[in-house]
């Protein structure tokens, strides 16, 4: 594969998880280590394929293992998400709502005294 | 190699629905269901990957297939399902050994690839990066491995932490981590000598890795383990560039970006029912009894 390639393909997709596709207000932050540790369940995909293209013996039985141990970590990280996001509050409000409320407040509360002014 | 193609046919579908979930589990109040796509994303690769050779389509293929899809099978049996009951209170201690559990079998799993790339890129001589992919790959995942085997032993009690590292042993690890640089390099540029730097280089890595993740302080083992998260992103990158998969390559940054998004924002979790860090778990029950244990041998 063309490095040139590759590196620009894992820029690009570094830049879209730390600008937008990951970002969360500080309380979700631990969901969002959850969710990329159950994509890091990708490495099973790789050790299927080295499996599939092994030539030797010894090639098969390592990846092998590999799979087994790739599919092992992969549904105990999902575990782990389905764990977090079943514990998550569902009434709680938004913090970016309560953010916005204040600052609709204070600006209500600036806007009055000009008021009574004029 | 075809097999990146392979990879990347169904990988287009699933790299959306990856796209898609992240979106709507990042913002609260969306349906949690949305978390199913993950596995679901991860299984329409397999299936992509695996169904050519299950059907009789590629010659000597199926019986690799069939020998993947019970590895899988097996694999999924594994994982801990029994603490899995969603109404039981969890403490920080369960994640922090649920995420020890992973880093173990992706450490295992990034080491035994990085074995099997060097065995498959050996012959070629011209072809560095391949053979720098598979070192850096068995160093990721021996490191990896065995922090995540360390910090689980750790939990259970079966080792104790030892203290924080004095300056001339921290001095101590860097030479050797230099010295792990070292031979990484004469394994990469000199492949028909490169077994005993290899082995050397493996077994100092588990020393390293040991030595480190035994004198971590309690309280910082997840911050660690998400380090190591964002360790198992690299090495998903590299295993992408040797299968020149894009699928692996996107997935790879995303995991770098989520681990660097939780290192830096001191993130927290629900399921810790919303204190701090460790308010009042530094500390295992097991860890408390050795050292009364260790107190009670002093005197």
């Amino acid at each position: 594969m063309d490095p040139t390639i590759a590196a620009y393909v894992v820029l690009l997709a570094l830049t879209l998880g730390l600008t937008g596709a990951l970002r969360a207000e500080r309380e979700h932050c631990g969901r969002g280590l959850l969710i990329v540790t159950t994509l890091a369940g990708f490495l099973v995909v790789a050790a299927v394929s080295a499996l599939l293209t092994s030539q030797s013996a010894l090639e098969l039985v390592l990846s092998t293992i590999a799979v087994f141990f790739g599919a092992q970590s992969a549904a105990t990280a999902f575990l782990l998400l389905r764990q977090e996001v079943h514990t998550e509050p569902t009434d709680e409000p938004d913090e970016q709502e309560l953010l916005d409320d204040e600052e609709r407040e204070q600006q209500f509360a600036r806007e009055r005294p000009n008021k009574e002014v004029s | 190699m075809g097999i990146g193609l392979m990879i990347d046919n169904a990988g287009w579908f699933a790299l959306g629905l990856v796209l898609i979930t992240l979106s709507a589990l990042t913002h609260p109040g969306r349906r949690r269901v949305w978390m199913w796509a993950l596995p679901l994303a991860i299984l329409i690769v397999l299936a992509g990957a695996l169904f050519p050779g299950a059907a009789g389509d590629l010659p000597g293929m199926g019986w690799k297939a069939w020998l993947a899809i019970a590895a899988l099978a097996f694999g999924v049996a594994a994982a801990p399902w029994y603490r899995a009951s969603r109404d039981q209170d969890t403490r920080l201690i369960d994640l922090v050994r649920g995420a020890a559990i992973v880093l173990i079998g992706s450490g295992i799993t990034i080491t035994l690839l990085g074995v099997i790339g060097w065995e498959q890129t050996t012959l070629y001589l011209g072809a560095w990066d391949l053979r720098l992919a598979a070192v850096v790959g068995i160093f990721i995942g021996v490191w990896t491995g065995i922090t995540g085997l360390i910090h689980w032993m750790r939990l259970k009690g079966t080792l104790r932490a030892s203290n924080r590292a004095s300056r001339n042993q921290r001095i101590a690890q860097w030479a050797v981590l230099a010295i792990i640089g070292v031979l990484g390099v004469i394994a990469v540029i000199y492949p028909k000598a490169a077994i005993a730097p290899l082995v050397l280089l493996i077994v100092l890595a588990i020393e390293w890795a040991a030595l480190a993740a035994l004198s971590q302080r309690h309280e910082d083992l997840l911050h660690i383990q998400a380090r190591h998260v964002g360790l198992v992103g690299v090495a998903i990158i590299t295993l992408g560039y040797v299968q020149s998969s894009l699928l692996l390559l996107v997935v790879g940054g995303l995991v770098v970006a989520g681990s660097i998004h939780f290192v830096k924002g001191q993130g927290a979790f629900c399921q810790i029912s919303r204190r701090p860090f460790y308010a009042d778990e530094t500390q295992d029950t097991t860890d408390e009894r050795d050292e009364s244990e260790s107190t009670t041998s002093a005197k």
